[in-house]
């Protein structure tokens, strides 16, 4: 059986927005915007600056669109994209990029744990991002022992199916399900508080 | 919501089933929603960077104003995928390299084992007006002085 890959589904979701499908664009948006955020705040300080810079890099994506022809993973495309928007934006101000000691590489997997809630966000979405990490681990706390190492082992610890089947002792098919069921229970306790702070349409 | 769409979230789906799921996701509103969901708690898990609760209210806003793309489909599809096209390459250099040689090799170049080769032998009478045609057309169209000179042969009975 042949696994669809993260890039499978990215080139899946390009294509339909390369046809006029701007939902399927979107839906990249969400996946990425974080990753994109966090990239761009190691050369810009200021978190407005950020999400600006961060809007406007996908914007570019956007119309570049029908140049991509996935020669390239879609979030190596992006992050280049991204970069240039934050080096043009820099250097319209006169100003360079303040780069940290921990710049994430195109892959986006150079943590920084300093990255979860930036210090300057305004006082009202810094409650909202805060409330969201806190109501994420609550959740996973709650959740049953098998629910909540299958969950940690995928989505923490980044492993396949496979090698949760291997590290839990049980079919694949059990961890998917396992999965599928902590998200659910995540997602219930969640979605109260993205519709909250979203005033009640998210996008 | 099912736990094809989890999977697929993740990478675990097989390849043919993707594009329906896919599809689902793209028109489904209570998908879309948990797409959101799902991937802000993981985002949150994996400690990315905390962005403000409207910013995907305003980027759509901002993506409503442009103009729809349309692209050419120009990806590399299954079939056309690495393990075709790598015995493909492979074979049509050494066709090149093969004929290149053949070209200019001396045996092919010496006049007797030209007419030694087997051809396809034409009467002079039935190939003369077509190549007069033609010689014709394209000496007009090329200033009427290289084809002039062009010697062409053709085996005469």
């Amino acid at each position: 059986m042949l696994k669809a890959s993260e890039r499978d589904l990215d080139q899946e979701l390009v294509r339909r927005a390369q046809n006029g499908d701007q939902r399927a664009f979107e839906l990249l948006v969400v996946k990425y915007q974080r990753r994109i955020a966090r990239l761009l705040s190691r050369m810009i300080r200021d978190p407005a600056e950020i999400e600006d810079v961060t809007q406007e890099a996908f914007i570019k994506a956007y119309r570049a669109l029908p140049a991509f022809r996935g020669e390239s993973a879609f979030y190596t495309w992006l992050y280049r994209i991204a970069i240039n928007t934050a080096k043009n934006y820099l250097a319209t101000l006169g100003r360079r990029p303040v780069l940290s000691s921990e710049y994430e590489d195109e892959d986006g997997y150079t943590l920084d744990a300093v990255a979860q809630v930036a210090d300057d966000h305004t006082p009202e979405s810094e409650l909202s991002n805060k409330q969201i990490v806190s109501t994420v681990n609550e959740a996973v706390d709650a959740l049953p022992n098998d629910l909540r190492e299958a969950i940690t082992l995928r989505e923490m610890d980044g492993l396949s199916y496979e090698e949760i089947a291997v590290a839990m002792e049980c079919p694949i098919g059990t961890v998917r399900s396992r999965i599928f069921r902590a998200r659910e229970a995540i997602a219930h306790r969640l979605r109260p508080l993205l519709q909250g702070v979203g005033k009640d349409k998210r996008w | 919501m099912n736990e094809k769409f989890s999977a697929l979230m993740d990478g675990e789906l097989p390849q043919r089933e993707i594009a329906a799921v896919v599809g689902e996701l793209v028109t489904s509103k209570d998908q879309q929603n948990a797409w959101y969901e799902w991937h802000a708690a993981r985002d949150a898990l994996q400690g990315q960077y905390a962005l403000s609760p409207e910013f995907m209210r305003q980027f759509s806003a901002r993506l409503a104003a442009e103009p729809i793309v349309i692209a050419p489909q120009q990806w590399r599809t299954p079939f056309l995928s690495k393990k075709l096209l790598v015995p493909l390459s492979a074979a049509a250099s050494l066709m090149f390299v093969g004929l290149a040689v053949w070209q200019f090799s001396p045996q092919a170049l010496a006049p007797q084992n030209m007419a030694a080769a087997p051809t396809t032998l034409l009467k002079a009478a039935e190939v003369h007006p077509y190549l007069k045609m033609h010689r014709d057309g394209l000496a007009g169209a090329m200033g009427g002085e290289v084809l002039a000179q062009a010697p062409f042969e053709v085996e005469r009975h």
